[in-house]
C-alpha cells in the first residue's frame, strides 16, 4: 500500500482493491522496519514507568510476588515437591502472562496507535510488532527471574528443555495473527475489548497454572483439556520440567495457529482499509 | 521528477452510529451543519433505507494531475472534501474506487495534533516521526539540529509535547515534515496556529522546496497564502471538482459563489426565523386564549359571577 521512504523515487499506487497479497505485504514490510517498532516499543516502556522510582523493576517485582504467593498458598494443595511446584508455577505463569498480554493488547493495538494511523502512512503491522515487542520484553525479564529462582531451588536443565524454543517461536507466530485480528475487530466492535477483558480474568483459573493438570480428574481435567491455553502453556512448560509435551498439545496449538492466521488474513484483507475511520 | 495522479477517486466516509455531537473527521459535516446547508449538501449524505445517515460521500469522481514544481491549492467550504482528499493522497484513507499514483516520497501534515506521542519529549518525537516516515536513525540524527533550529523551540524540545501550545506543536510538526526533503508535501491549514515570523519562515521554506521540483498540495482558506504560494487551484464542492485553474480566477469564482450561497443561507435563515416567530406568536396567542378560557371556567370566576348576580338582586 505504501512504500514511503524506501530508495529513490518510490512509486506508490493506492486503490480500493481488496487483496490478501497486500495484507501479507503489510506484514512483511512492517517486519523489516525493526528500527521503528523497537524504538516505539522502548519509548512505550519508558513512558509507562516514567517518574516511578523502581521503573522497569516493577515488572519483575509484581511477577515474583505473584509466583511466591501462589507457591506458598497453593503448594499446600499439590503432591508435587516444592522445587517442582515452583518451577511449574514460575514458568507457567510467565508463559500465561505473555499469551494474555498479546490477547489483551491485541484489542487495543490499533486504537492506541490512532494518532499515528491517522497521520503517517506506514504498515499497520508496525503497531502489532511494537506491541509484541513490549510483551516479549516483559516475558524475557520474567523468564530471567524464573530461571534464577528455579536454579536456586535446585532445577537443572535437561536436553528436552530446548524444546521450549520452538514453542516460543510458535508463540510469536500466533501473537502476530492474534493481535492483527483482534486489533481490527475490536477497533470496529468496541464491545470485544470488554468481552475479552472479562473472559481473560476467568482464564487464570481454567488454565493449569495454579494447579497441576496431571493431578486433576473429571470435570476439571476436561475443562483444562478443552481450553486451548492449556496446550499453549504445556508445549512451553513441559520441556522445562523435563517432560516431552503431549502430541495432542502440539496438534491443538498448530490447529489454532492455522485458524488464527486464516481469520487474520480474512480480517486483514477486508477490514484493514477501513481502520482509519474506526480508531 | 515527482508526479501525482488522481483518477476517478471516490471516497465514502462511514459514520458507524456516531452521534453528531461527537463530531467526525474535520471534513465531515455534522448533523446540524447539514441541516444548515440544505440543498446540495444533503445529497452528500448516504442514508440507509429507514433514512438514518450511515455515511458521507466525501469525494465523488475526483481526477487531477500534478507534476514537478506544481503548487496546488485546494479551495472549498468546510466539509467539501478537502481534508479527505489530502488524507487519501497521504495514504491514510484508501479510496473506495479509483486510483492514486504518486511518484516520490510523500510527507503530510494534516493535523498538527497527530503524529506525535504527547507524553514524549520534542526530541523523542523527532526520532519517532523521522523513523515512522522511513528515515534511518543516522538520517534523523543528521537533521536533528536543523529541525531544532527551524522549530525555534529551544529547551522546550526536552519537555513532553503535551506541554506545548498549539502553535509550538505546529512549528515542530512542520519542521520535522519538511526536514527530510519530501518530493510531495501535503499540508492542511498549517499556518492557522503560527505567528507572523514563523509564517514567513515557513512560506520561505515552502518556496525553496517547490523550487527543488517538488509538488506542494495545500488546503487553505487563506486567499493571500494561496496566491503567494500556489500556481494552481482546485475548487472542491460537495466532494467533486467544481473548477480548476489559475488561483485568482478560481478563488474569485469561489468567493462569488460563496457570497451567493451566503445570501441564500441568510434568506433561508431569515425565512426560518420568521416561521419560528410566527409559530411562537401563534403558540403565545393560543396559550393566552387557553388561559382565558380556563380562567372563564375557573371557580373564582364562577364565584365572582355569583356575587354579581346576588348583588344585582
Amino acid at each position: 500500500m505504501s512504500a514511503q521512504g524506501s530508495a529513490l523515487q518510490p512509486v506508490v499506487t493506492r486503490s480500493g482493491r481488496k487483496r490478501a497479497a497486500s495484507f501479507f505485504a503489510d506484514i512483511v514490510l512492517g517486519a523489516s522496519m525493526v528500527n521503528v517498532w523497537r524504538t516505539f516499543a522502548m519509548d512505550d516502556m519508558r513512558q509507562r514507568y516514567r517518574r516511578s522510582v523502581l521503573g522497569l523493576l516493577w515488572i519483575v517485582l509484581s511477577y515474583a510476588t505473584f509466583v511466591l504467593a501462589v507457591t506458598f498458598f497453593f503448594g499446600a494443595f499439590t503432591r508435587a515437591s516444592p522445587s517442582e511446584f515452583v518451577t511449574y508455577v514460575a514458568v507457567g505463569y510467565a508463559a500465561f502472562m505473555f499469551l494474555m498480554a498479546n490477547i489483551q493488547d491485541g484489542c487495543t493495538v490499533f486504537v492506541q496507535s490512532s494518532t499515528w494511523i491517522k497521520s503517517v502512512s506506514m504498515p499497520l503491522s508496525i503497531h502489532v510488532y511494537r506491541s509484541i515487542f513490549r510483551s516479549l520484553f516483559t516475558f524475557v525479564l520474567n523468564m530471567a527471574v524464573a530461571l534464577a529462582a528455579i536454579i536456586a531451588f535446585g532445577w537443572r536443565p535437561e536436553m528436552t528443555a530446548f524444546l521450549c524454543l520452538p514453542a516460543l517461536a510458535i508463540y510469536l507466530v500466533n501473537a502476530v495473527a492474534a493481535q492483527y485480528l483482534l486489533g481490527l475487530v475490536a477497533a470496529r466492535f468496541r464491545d470485544i475489548t470488554h468481552l475479552i477483558g472479562s473472559v481473560t480474568r476467568i482464564l487464570i483459573f481454567l488454565t493449569p497454572i495454579l494447579w497441576v493438570h496431571e493431578e486433576q480428574t473429571g470435570a476439571r481435567a476436561l475443562v483444562a483439556d478443552l481450553n486451548p491455553l492449556t496446550h499453549y502453556i504445556e508445549i512451553f512448560r513441559a520441556p522445562l520440567l523435563g517432560d516431552t509435551p503431549r502430541l495432542i498439545s502440539w496438534a491443538v496449538v498448530l490447529g489454532v495457529t492455522l485458524a488464527l492466521w486464516v481469520a487474520a488474513t480474512l480480517a486483514g484483507t477486508h477490514m484493514r482499509r477501513r481502520l482509519p475511520y474506526w480508531v | 521528477m515527482s508526479y501525482v495522479s488522481v483518477r476517478n477517486l471516490f471516497l465514502n466516509y462511514p459514520l458507524y452510529q456516531r452521534a453528531p455531537s461527537q463530531g467526525g473527521a474535520p471534513a465531515v459535516p455534522t448533523g446540524s451543519e447539514v441541516a444548515d446547508h440544505g440543498g446540495g449538501r444533503n445529497e452528500t449524505l448516504i442514508r440507509r433505507g429507514d433514512g438514518s445517515v450511515i455515511g458521507v460521500r466525501a469525494l465523488c469522481d475526483v481526477s487531477f494531475e500534478a507534476v514537478s514544481g506544481d503548487r496546488v491549492a485546494i479551495i472549498g467550504e468546510n466539509g467539501s472534501g478537502k481534508t479527505s482528499l489530502l488524507q487519501v493522497l497521504a495514504g491514510i484513507y484508501t479510496p473506495d474506487a479509483g486510483e492514486v499514483v504518486i511518484e516520490g516520497r510523500t510527507t503530510s501534515v494534516v493535523n498538527i495534533n497527530l503524529g506525535m506521542n504527547l507524553e514524549a519529549t520534542g526530541h523523542k518525537n523527532i526520532t519517532l516521526r523521522g523513523l515512522a516516515v522511513g528515515q534511518t536513525r543516522e538520517a534523523v540524527e543528521a537533521k536533528r539540529a536543523e529541525i531544532a533550529a527551524f522549530s525555534g523551540l529551544g529547551d522546550f524540545l526536552d519537555l513532553p509535547v503535551e506541554t506545548y501550545s498549539a502553535g509550538m506543536r505546529m512549528r515542530l510538526n512542520f519542521a520535522i515534515a519538511t526536514a527530510f526533503k519530501p518530493d510531495v508535501l501535503i499540508l492542511d491549514e498549517w499556518l492557522s496556529a503560527g505567528d507572523t515570523a514563523f509564517r514567513r519562515k515557513a512560506t520561505d521554506r515552502m518556496r525553496t522546496f517547490v523550487d527543488q521540483a517538488g509538488i506542494l498540495i495545500l488546503a487553505s482558506h487563506s486567499r493571500s497564502l494561496m496566491e503567494t504560494t500556489c500556481n494552481r487551484a482546485i475548487w472542491l464542492d460537495y466532494g467533486t471538482i467544481r473548477a480548476e485553474g489559475e488561483v485568482e480566477a478560481v478563488a474569485a469564482a469561489y468567493d462569488e459563489e460563496m457570497a451567493r450561497r451566503q445570501v441564500d443561507r441568510d434568506a433561508r435563515a431569515a425565512a426560518e426565523l420568521e416561521v419560528a416567530l410566527a409559530h411562537a406568536e401563534a403558540a403565545a396567542l393560543q396559550a393566552q386564549s387557553e388561559a382565558a378560557s380556563i380562567s372563564a371556567n375557573s371557580w373564582s370566576n364562577f364565584f365572582i359571577g355569583l356575587m354579581k348576580r346576588l348583588r344585582g338582586r
